[in-house]
């Protein structure tokens, strides 16, 4: 196991930002650590990374299986990437990535020449070559957050932590780089967690989504496994869209995403709901549904393509019928 | 000036008027009394100028200021840097109570001040019958002037400091401690070129402020002619003696201090604002 921890407990004053975390990560993954914001996902994160330390007492955290919860980060070997880069702007871009060399003690330290080439190394690696000699004001939010990549990738790292690392770049470059991190994963191989709230961003990158709430793992599992089997109410509502529905003459709830409603003609027999078209958008190859139902008064979104919208020539104020592929 | 009104501008008159109010009260308020400071000086001529500042008593005020200075500024460097450490980057109980305490020197009178460090260790102070037993003279010496000038002016660099290290938050030492750095060298490769320019505006301050002290100094200095004397103090001495020529000559050496101290914080504004520029 690459990363191991055990039973973990922070509190901030009276606030529990980890009520007991468990969680083993294997070897070369791709973890996401989702959530939204005081869920301790950054904690859990910073934590692992020996920024932050557990309550006296209250859980281990293991690297490659050697106990580190007493350990000072420095002495981890994890390279952590922050989500404002963090870049010393004093300093090069070649002096930043060299940063982890020069500061080791003189016994084992690589001698000049060595530093200069593993440096250059790291920033052809992150697609920087051209750029040491510029401080970090001079580039690109993208081109920083590479370069503290390429910083942390420098002490030869057992584990990489990165903290909301596409959180301050714009729409385009996130997903730019975001497909750049997975083919950049894959060539390096080092086990990485990476912490987010977007949960597109954790269902496309990860191997494995972590999806935590209120200081607790919800689950564990694969993209798909998160997404199509959710353990808990929480994770049905926080991962992609879901609709909250009572049918008529039952009292318990139901979670349908927008894709699983089928939309009839009103007079259709198959039909186990009717709804009026609130609202109706259509961008690319589908189309988004606002409807609210006759029977109560909640209002659910589905999805339906272009194909069948055109085919069954729906408009805005019109009446359909619905059927509900329900997972309770 | 262009024809086209901008919304924020105020009419002429008003702009003439309030530009003169501004420059009216500098000039009668500052300019005109440190340029009567050096027309005294020079108004007997320079040979009576020359002669009052290169007098014996003159002379040892200047070196006693100077000593002050280079004492008690270093000091207030290392503490202003180590509160503001303490207080931006770390949490604490006790954290508010340690940012009042660093600004109490602003809030109380320095002849207060001056007179706590007399009742500490003074002849029947606290500390005096032991300080008596070993021979060590504080107060109506150099160690009291010290003294009361590090309490004086312990809040410049620390004030100085704290709210850009605040601002700047801990990620990039965070980053340095995981990058391998040792305490020190994250202080001294990461924290220290990011303060560097705040950490030269507050010990310019605190030196103004150190060469420049009356009160406290005043208190516990007990005014030796030629040994306890520092140039502020020699200036009122002069000027009780109604001897206003070497007065006006010694209060014009501190003006040039003063002046040099001004361009020199001048020039770190500019070069500070250089930098961010390019950031």
């Amino acid at each position: 196991m690459s990363i191991v921890v055990q039973n973990l407990r922070r509190t901030f004053g009276t606030f529990q930002a980890l009520r007991g975390i468990d969680l083993e990560i294997a070897d070369h993954q791709l973890v996401a650590l989702l959530g939204p914001s005081g869920s301790g996902k950054t904690t859990l994160l910073r934590i692992i990374g020996g920024l932050d330390f557990p309550d006296a007492g209250q859980g281990r955290v293991l690297i490659h299986d050697e106990d580190v919860t007493e350990k000072p980060a420095a002495d981890r070997k994890a390279g952590f990437v922050f989500q404002h880069y963090a870049l010393f702007n004093h300093l090069s871009v070649f002096e930043n990535v060299a940063f982890g060399l020069e500061v080791r003690p003189k016994k084992n330290r690589p001698d000049k020449n060595a530093i200069r080439d593993r440096a250059l190394e790291l920033l052809r690696l992150v697609q920087l070559e051209g750029l040491e000699q510029r401080l970090p004001s001079e580039l690109s939010g993208g081109q920083r957050q590479r370069v503290a990549l390429a910083r942390a990738l420098a002490i030869d790292p057992k584990v990489l932590l990165l903290d909301e690392p596409f959180g301050a770049l714009d729409a385009k470059v996130r997903k730019d780089l975001r497909r750049w991190l997975r083919n950049f994963h894959r060539e390096i191989g080092v086990t990485t967690i990476f912490v987010t709230h977007d949960q597109q961003e954790a269902l496309e990158l990860a191997d494995i989504v972590v999806v935590m709430n209120q200081g607790q793992i919800e689950q564990i599992g694969s993209p798909q496994q998160v997404y199509d089997q959710p353990a808990t109410p929480f994770v049905y509502e926080f991962l992609g869209d879901v609709n909250k529905v009572r049918k008529p003459g039952r009292p318990d709830l139901f979670y349908v995403r927008p894709h699983e409603v089928r939309i009839l003609f009103a007079g259709d027999s198959k039909a186990e709901l009717h709804a009026k078209i609130e609202h109706l958008f259509a961008a690319g190859p589908s189309a988004r549904l606002t409807l609210r139902l006759q029977d109560s008064r909640d209002t659910l979104d589905a999805d339906i393509t272009r194909q069948q919208l055109d085919e069954m020539g729906l408009s805005e104020g019109d009446e359909v019928g619905l059927q509900l592929a329900l997972s309770s | 000036m262009s024809a086209t009104v901008r919304p924020t501008q105020d009419p002429l008159w008003t702009r003439l008027l309030l530009i003169g109010c501004a420059v009216g009260f500098l000039a009668l308020f500052l300019f005109v009394p440190l340029t009567l400071v050096f027309a005294e000086a020079f108004r007997k001529g320079i040979k009576v100028y020359a002669d009052a500042i290169t007098e014996s008593n003159a002379l040892s005020a200047i070196v006693l200021t100077i000593t002050v200075a280079a004492v008690s500024v270093p000091l207030n460097a290392v503490f202003g840097v180590a509160a503001a450490w303490a207080i931006a980057k770390f949490s604490f109980k006790g954290k508010s109570l340690l940012l009042a305490l660093i600004d109490l020197p602003f809030a109380v009178s320095p002849v207060v001040s001056g007179l706590v460090y007399v009742l500490l260790f003074g002849a029947q102070g606290l500390f005096g019958p032991w300080l008596r037993a070993h021979q060590v003279q504080v107060i109506f010496a150099v160690p009291g002037m010290v003294l009361a000038t590090i309490f004086v002016t312990f809040p410049f660099v620390a004030r100085e400091l704290i709210p850009l290290m605040q601002a700047q938050g801990n990620d990039q030492e965070y980053a340095a401690l995981s990058l391998g750095a040792s305490g020190w060298q994250t202080f001294r490769k990461v924290t220290l070129p990011n303060i560097k320019w705040a950490l030269f505006y507050g010990i310019i301050l605190c030196n103004a402020r150190a060469m420049g002290e009356f009160g406290a100094v005043s208190v516990v200095s007990g005014h030796i002619r030629g040994e306890t004397n520092t140039l502020p103090l020699h200036v009122e001495v002069l000027y009780n003696e109604y001897n206003s020529a070497a007065a006006f000559a010694c209060a014009s050496v501190l003006s040039v201090l003063g002046l040099l101290t001004l361009g020199l914080k001048t020039f770190i504004e500019w070069r500070a604002g250089l930098r961010r520029r390019k950031h």
